[in-house]
């Protein structure tokens, strides 16, 4: 068993290196069909063409499109994502900074779905109709039709702007908040860590309107497909047999669950996998300055080197999510392969 | 004042030619005794004398909050973006002069003195004073002794000509300006002591003073301080400056997180020490939060908000709108790389059918005032006398007939989709554009796409508000934004007058009086009739922050100074 789970691990991670390698080749080209030259921008108004030409070559843009390309793979193999005009900063700097960001606000985002989700899901499967499916039902139907960044601006209307019980939303800390000592990244969990108290609960607060926009936008997926994959299982055949043969409905309930969780699983992975790029609106209004905001960022002013880097990063992310999610299938079901 | 005057009497006595005569002499006259006054002045005295620099208030220590809408992508002139000239004012603080501040007219705001003419209403920033030769083509400097940067080392003129020569390096927007006031290189630059400098011209500028007093290519570097940063590979320390200051201004970067946050702390040594001792930013790009933060009273200052935001935020009594006159020109530009659009009475038509007053109405909420001029109406011998457009759509539709499309023709309106007003006037204009018969398709576009588009001069016609001329000069207007098409870079419509051309260029480099008066006129009449541009609305400068803050300066690069504000 052990022996068969490394294998299919071993297989599935191989798997990941033609993946990326794939997922380079089309960013690359796809970003180069984008209208737009940086250097335009880069060189100012009162740039001769001089100029122009010679930040397209700093840029190395100058250079046909498989040239570039290959430079591009060797650098990354160096470690090199390039530097961002907008930023002067190296792109790998960024990231670095702005991916844990962006992972605090989504694993928490989906933990709070998770932990929220599936019990509720569960809960109305197997109520007998009542109040929590009627309010289920309707929070279902809303929260799946309101777009994120509605519901963010009308979390600060009404909690920051109308009661001023969230502080501002200027980011993830408050004014005058010193940043955390560095050990992820991530300032809350870094505050924590290092037990620096008041930066943990600037942190929190800070946290608390950009996770509940997302909890409360993206949770009804995992809650209405653990609802209605409860309730198949609680209606399927094996459960039947269960009751018949006079197990508890504790005993039932865990088998229907156990058998329900592939797909909520996937869905939990779709998810956490949209949720890496889609918060990008949340993250604007709350000036989080995480990884999505810093994508679209670069998608308007043509500024490649980080686009790249982020769809990259986001793909290995991806992929990484959706070997958990096989690894998990593989444990749940051991008859899956690769 | 009195070796002023006798300085001037002497030069006006001696034989020097017709020109360089008329030159000294129209200017010195047009300028009256205030103008005597720029060729040697001390700039304490120039301050003192209206109340813009307050009693000594540093001690107050203030913190600013500030919710920005982007960062800057570096604090050198490798980039352009308004964070940039903001974040070089703060640290450079401009060049060797300054324009004069001068009272609004609403208390607690100072304009600059943009009404003077050629090289009048400028006052020294880092000089105590300055003379010009008799031919205007050498002008001297004297750097005033104990200037400091944040690291405590002096100005000297070393650091000047380090700035020069790196200006020149960079071949950026410096080396622009170099051009414009005929520096040819950095070797044009004579170091005479310690504190005094000599540049020397290959042409007499009416304006050099004016393009000295600009800050947004930033001001002298602490050449010390930068070259402790230049490696062999990187002699000009380009790497260390992109996210590093070392100039002299009121303000020192001590933290910049792209994307998040900044923090700026008073430059200890800079004189008038400012009140504000710190300013702490972060990057909200929403502008809806910015406002909400603002509305809240949660930052000090909102940057960048759209008028109907301002117009939401005026309502709330614990927010400030401060409004100046400004120089913006926002205008319709048909690029005349088309064919139709090259055709004068087709931009005469088109600005028959624009709808000025809606404009002004509906997206500036009747804020600041139509333009009716290249040169905005701060600006010395501004006239409205040729600007004979209003909405009228019975006349557009002759004048689209005499050009030859009764029917009308298609029209791609392009514009910058960041900024909100411009998305809103392209709007009100493709509907009376569409009413004459302009059949006309709005293209919203990216802002790097939109900026390598009109450099490229790829675009039919564009909504545009980059505009806001820092020389108060009309030569200078049209010479930077309009000139001969082949050599001006930023002339992104592709206006191409021989005689307008002719105009601004002779312009540049001949002394004021009454024939450079008339070339003026001239050149607002051309560009009237001939229409490269239709001008729309000048909104003034327009910021919002939150009640308290007082003694703001408007500069013409419409960037907020935080140096003067105290707390009323």
């Amino acid at each position: 068993m052990h022996n068969r789970f490394l294998l299919f691990a071993t297989k599935r991670l191989l798997f990941t290196i033609p993946q990326l390698f794939a997922v380079s080749v089309i960013v690359f080209f796809l970003i180069r069909l984008l209208p737009g030259d940086p250097s335009y921008m880069l060189a100012g108004p009162y740039a001769s063409p001089d100029r122009i030409v010679e930040v397209r070559g700093q840029l190395g843009l100058d250079q046909p499109l498989v040239t570039q390309y290959f430079n591009y793979l060797a650098r990354i193999f160096a470690g090199d994502f390039g530097t961002s005009w907008r930023t002067s900063q190296p792109v790998l700097a960024d990231i670095q900074l702005r991916l844990p960001a962006t992972l605090e606000l989504v694993v928490l985002a989906v933990l709070l779905s998770i932990g929220i989700g599936i019990p509720l899901g569960v809960a109305v499967a197997v109520s007998e109709g009542g109040v929590l499916k009627r309010i289920v039902f309707l929070y279902g139907m809303l929260a799946g039709s309101l777009p994120d960044f509605w519901i963010g601006l009308l979390m600060i209307l009404i909690f920051f702007y109308f009661l001023g019980w969230a502080p501002p939303p200027v980011g993830q800390l408050d004014f005058a908040v010193s940043t955390p000592d560095h050990v992820t990244g991530a300032y809350a969990l870094d505050a924590l860590l290092t037990g620096n108290w008041e930066t943990l609960r600037s942190a929190l607060a800070q946290l608390v309107l950009p996770v509940a926009t997302l909890v409360l936008v993206y949770m009804p997926l995992v809650l209405k497909t653990a609802r209605s994959t409860m309730e198949e299982m609680l209606e399927s055949h094996f459960i039947l047999q269960a009751r018949a043969s006079g197990l508890s409905r504790r005993m039932q309930l865990r088998y229907a669950l156990r058998n329900a969780l592939p797909p909520i699983i996937t869905v939990i992975g779709i998810e956490f996998w949209f949720l890496l790029g889609g918060a990008v609106l949340v993250e604007t209004i709350f000036a989080w300055g995480g990884l999505g905001q810093y994508a679209v960022e670069s998608v308007i002013n043509s500024d490649y080197a980080p686009l790249q880097a982020v769809v990259l990063v986001t793909a290995f992310f991806t992929t990484l999510v959706f070997l958990v999610v096989d690894l998990l299938y593989h444990l749940l079901d051991p008859r899956i392969r690769v | 004042m009195k070796d002023i005057m006798k300085d001037c009497a002497l030069l006006a006595d001696r034989d020097v030619d017709p020109t360089r005569r008329e030159f000294l002499l129209q200017a010195l006259a047009a300028a009256g005794t205030a103008g005597l006054a720029s060729f040697v002045f001390s700039v304490n005295d120039a301050f003192a004398a209206d109340g813009s620099v307050p009693a000594d208030k540093s001690e107050a220590g203030y913190t600013l909050t500030a919710a920005y809408a982007a960062s800057p992508p570096a604090v050198d002139e490798i980039a352009f973006t308004m964070e940039v000239e903001n974040m070089l004012a703060l640290t450079y603080g401009g060049d060797l002069m300054q324009y004069r501040p001068q009272p609004s007219g609403t208390e607690g705001i100072y304009a600059s003195a943009m009404n003077a003419p050629g090289n009048e209403g400028v006052t020294g920033r880092w000089v105590d004073k300055w003379e010009g030769s008799e031919d205007f083509k050498t002008w001297t400097f004297h750097i005033r002794p104990g200037i400091k940067s944040w690291a405590g080392n002096e100005m000297t003129a070393d650091d000047i000509v380090w700035t020069w020569q790196r200006g020149f390096e960079m071949k950026a927007i410096r080396s622009f300006f170099a051009s414009a006031m005929f520096l040819a290189s950095p070797e044009d630059i004579e170091i005479v002591d310690k504190y005094t400098l000599r540049f020397h011209l290959s042409k007499p500028s009416p304006v050099v003073l004016k393009l000295m007093a600009m800050s947004y290519f930033g001001g002298p570097f602490d050449s010390k301080l930068a070259k402790e940063h230049a490696t062999a590979s990187d002699p000009w320390a380009k790497d260390w400056l992109k996210s590093n200051d070392a100039g002299f201004g009121p303000y020192h970067i001590t933290k910049n997180i792209p994307g998040q946050e900044m923090m700026l702390v008073r430059n200890e040594n800079y004189l008038p020490k400012p009140p504000i001792s710190r300013i702490l930013i972060r990057i909200v790009p929403d502008p809806a939060t910015r406002t909400a933060l603002l509305e809240r009273g949660a930052v000090d200052y909102a940057m960048r908000l759209p008028e109907r935001s301002l117009q939401a935020l005026a309502k709330n009594e614990g927010v400030t709108i401060v409004r100046s006159k400004a120089n913006f020109i926002p205008y319709i530009g048909p690029v005349q790389t088309n064919e139709i659009m090259a055709k004068t009475k087709v931009r005469q038509a088109m600005a028959y059918a624009t709808p000025f007053e809606e404009i002004h109405e509906k997206v500036y909420f009747g804020q600041g005032s139509l333009i009716k001029s290249i040169t905005p109406a701060i600006f010395p011998n501004y006239t409205d006398q040729y600007w004979p457009y209003k909405h009228d759509a019975d006349s557009a539709k002759a004048l689209l007939a005499e050009a030859g499309y009764p029917n009308g023709f298609d029209l791609k309106l392009s514009f910058d989709n960041s900024i909100a007003e411009m998305a809103e006037t392209a709007v009100l204009v493709k509907a009376a554009y569409d009413a004459v018969g302009i059949r006309t398709t709005l293209d919203p576009l990216p802002a790097a796409v939109y900026s390598e588009r009109k450099l490229r001069r790829q675009l039919m016609c564009q909504v545009d508000n980059f505009q806001w001329p820092w020389i108060a000069d009309t030569g200078y207007t049209g010479w930077v934004y309009l000139g001969p098409p082949d050599t001006t870079v930023n002339n992104s419509v592709y206006f191409n007058n021989p005689e307008f051309n002719q105009l601004v260029t002779k312009m540049m480099e001949m002394p004021l009086g009454d024939d450079r008066t008339k070339m003026d006129l001239r050149v607002q009449e051309i560009a009237a009739t001939e229409v490269p541009w239709i001008f729309l609305v000048e909104p003034g400068w327009r910021e919002a922050f939150k009640k308290g803050w007082t003694n703001f300066h408007w500069y013409p690069d419409n960037n907020v100074h935080f140096e003067w504000l105290y707390k009323a």
